[in-house]
């Protein structure tokens, strides 16, 4: 990583094949996300904000471009390679919460520590933890399908977080709340930025979310048209 | 470790679906095993009641002796050697004077197959003793049932007895049906008449002679025969044999459809759950898990669906196998018209190999049904799979 960057982003173009043509998805982005940075991706749909985020969670491959990640090449990696980059350093939060239904919030939140190996004594401590971030401590033992939106994408955002990784990739994390659960959330996520330095990537067109962000990226047609600093009120302090 | 752990949570975690697929699967193996247990139950039996009321122990035969050629009856006869005879006089050994024949039952004529025998042998199980009841002039004659209905003749009744004798002179008598007797195995039933042995040697002019002599079950075979040839179980039970094998390949064919079936349901429930379950692989992708991972954990759910099922298999099926090994299940009609050795209650055998062999072969199959469907999630993007599209 240099100069505390994160992700590195040059050239990026993504080619989607559609009929006997292709759709061209992203058109050359040139991007640097540093350490603690709580950035949106901004746009319309087909604006290319999800195709960005996927690309630099190392989920799809790019068609020209290269992405690094936490000092990685993308491009050239293997699956596996790339898996392992998501299982120790990743966080994903999707905009339909995506939980595994058979497991219950406290499952679903250690979920991501069995993957890493992590000591049983240790995981419950930041299975715990992580719970009680989100304040979720009463539904523990709930399964997916008993909680309502807000708790399900709490459950996420603390499975996201319970290993403490250096960056969390959020997909439209609050398409599916209404407003209070999204600002309930988006207070959540800021608060997890400031104590544990995590890194967070938004892809959204959620004018709730914007007006937590720090820093603003707005996407049209593939490009990069408006990258801002963002001073935030909730940043304060 | 984890992986099989997670497949257990998942398998227990999907409830109903789970245990309905796990009940197709145990469905599947118990008819397998059951299917299997029947086939072998019918060989077994008629195996057994053959060597039960036929061939004993084995046989020492007149060296022309040769039953499935009627010509080679009129030669095959002779005093047997002395080692045999001291095993008749112990009562370890019964002779047999065979010799064509005719009956009249009805004005019709009937050939048949004469056969001497002492009436108070034990060395195989029919009902011989029934010939010392008789005190008459007449020739006492035991039938089976089915050639009774045959001949259409009942206790009592009597018929004229033709025969060529030592001198190849035709004789005839009157017999008398002393005794009919029920027997599974239609090969000392149908076309046959048994008669005291003393009686067919006098009728037949052949004093002391005999064709062949079968000795009992616990009896070790003689070593000096004097030209008689000795046949053990297995050549006498060889035709059966080869009949067993020749049904083999249909029992395998049933086997194999009720496998395919077996098959075919894992298959298809594997198929459905990984496209239900699309969301899920993507999200396991995104969470970190590689791919072959994942492959590896819905594979391992396939195979832990085959244990639970061999689980349900011996909850539902061991006292189903235990009720019909043990009692038996009586068949609708009666078999022995058709020329078959079946018993009117069919008793299943189900040897430990059966199990065996069975579960390895149920096993494998359910592990590469699995495996199949799982490896389209090889082929999947993980993008693609969150979106819901499956390859």
């Amino acid at each position: 990583m240099e100069n505390g960057q994160i992700v590195n982003v040059s050239n990026l173009v993504k080619h989607f094949p559609m009929g006997g043509d292709h759709f061209v998805a992203l058109k050359g982005i040139d991007l640097t996300f540093a350490t603690g940075e709580f950035t949106g991706l901004v746009g319309p749909s087909g604006s290319g904000k999800t195709t960005l985020l996927n690309l630099i969670g190392g989920l799809d491959s790019p068609t020209e471009g290269d992405v690094s990640v936490l000092g990685m090449q993308l491009s050239g990696s293997s699956h596996g390679a790339r898996a392992e980059l998501r299982r120790s350093s990743m966080g994903f939060i999707f905009q339909t919460y995506n939980l595994l239904p058979v497991y219950s919030v406290y499952e679903n939140v250690e979920f991501p520590l069995l993957l890493n190996n992590v000591p049983a004594d240790e995981r419950k401590k930041l299975v715990t933890q992580a719970i009680e971030w989100v304040g979720l401590t009463d539904k523990m033992k709930s399964r997916p399908a008993a909680l309502s939106g807000g708790e399900g994408q709490r459950t996420a955002i603390a499975r996201a977080i319970v290993k403490e990784p250096t960056l969390v990739l959020a997909d439209e994390p609050t398409a599916n709340l209404d407003a209070e659960n999204s600002h309930h959330v988006m207070k959540i996520l800021v608060r997890l930025n400031k104590e544990l330095s995590t890194s967070f990537i938004f892809a959204t067109h959620d004018e709730k979310v914007m007006g937590y962000l720090r820093r603003i990226l707005n996407l049209v047609d593939g490009k990069i048209v408006k990258d801002e600093i963002v001073e935030n009120p909730e940043f304060k302090g | 470790m984890l992986t099989f752990k997670l497949a257990i949570k998942n398998l227990i975690g999907a409830g109903m679906r789970t245990w309905l697929n796990v009940l197709v699967t145990a469905i599947s193996f118990i008819l397998l095993v059951f299917m299997t247990g029947m086939y072998q139950g019918m060989d077994a039996h008629a195996r057994q009641v053959t060597i039960k009321t036929e061939i004993a122990g084995g046989a020492y035969w007149h060296p022309i002796y040769d039953p499935a050629d009627p010509f080679t009856l009129e030669d095959a006869h002779g005093v047997p050697p002395q080692p045999v005879i001291d095993l008749v006089n112990t009562g370890d050994a019964m002779p047999v004077l065979v010799a064509q024949a005719s009956i009249y039952p009805n004005g019709r004529v009937m050939p048949v197959i004469m056969k001497g025998v002492e009436p108070r042998q034990t060395i195989v199980d029919m009902p011989t003793a029934n010939l010392l009841e008789y005190e008459g002039e007449s020739i006492p004659v035991l039938i089976g049932s089915g050639m009774a209905r045959r001949a259409g003749v009942n206790v009592g009744d009597t018929f004229t007895i033709r025969w060529l004798d030592a001198n190849r002179t035709y004789d005839a008598d009157e017999g008398m049906v002393i005794h009919i007797f029920e027997t599974e195995n239609i090969k000392i039933d149908f076309g046959q008449i048994w008669i005291p042995l003393a009686r067919v040697q006098e009728m037949l002019g052949m004093p002391g002679e005999a064709s062949y002599v079968s000795y009992g079950q616990e009896i070790a075979a003689l070593t000096e025969t004097d030209g008689w040839i000795h046949r053990d179980v297995g050549y006498l039970t060889r035709d059966m044999t080869v009949l067993i094998e020749a049904k083999k390949p249909a029992s395998y064919i049933l086997f194999g459809i009720l496998l395919a079936l077996a098959a075919m349901g894992i298959f298809n429930s594997q198929v459905l759950t990984i496209f239900r379950r699309h969301r899920e692989i993507g999200t396991l992708m995104a969470l970190g898990m590689t791919r072959s991972r994942v492959v590896g954990l819905f594979t391992a759910e396939g195979g832990m669906n085959a244990f639970f099922a061999f689980i349900m298999s011996a909850l539902l099926g061991g006292p189903l196998f235990y009720w019909t090994a043990t009692s038996g299940i009586p068949l609708p009609m009666d078999y022995s018209e058709m020329g078959l050795i079946i018993a009117q209650r069919l008793i299943p055998v189900y040897p430990f190999a059966l199990f065996v062999s069975t579960t390895v072969m149920v096993s494998i199959i359910v592990l590469v049904v699995s495996y199949i469907p799982s490896r389209r999630i090889a082929k999947m993007k993980p993008t693609e799979a969150l979106r819901g599209k499956v390859a």
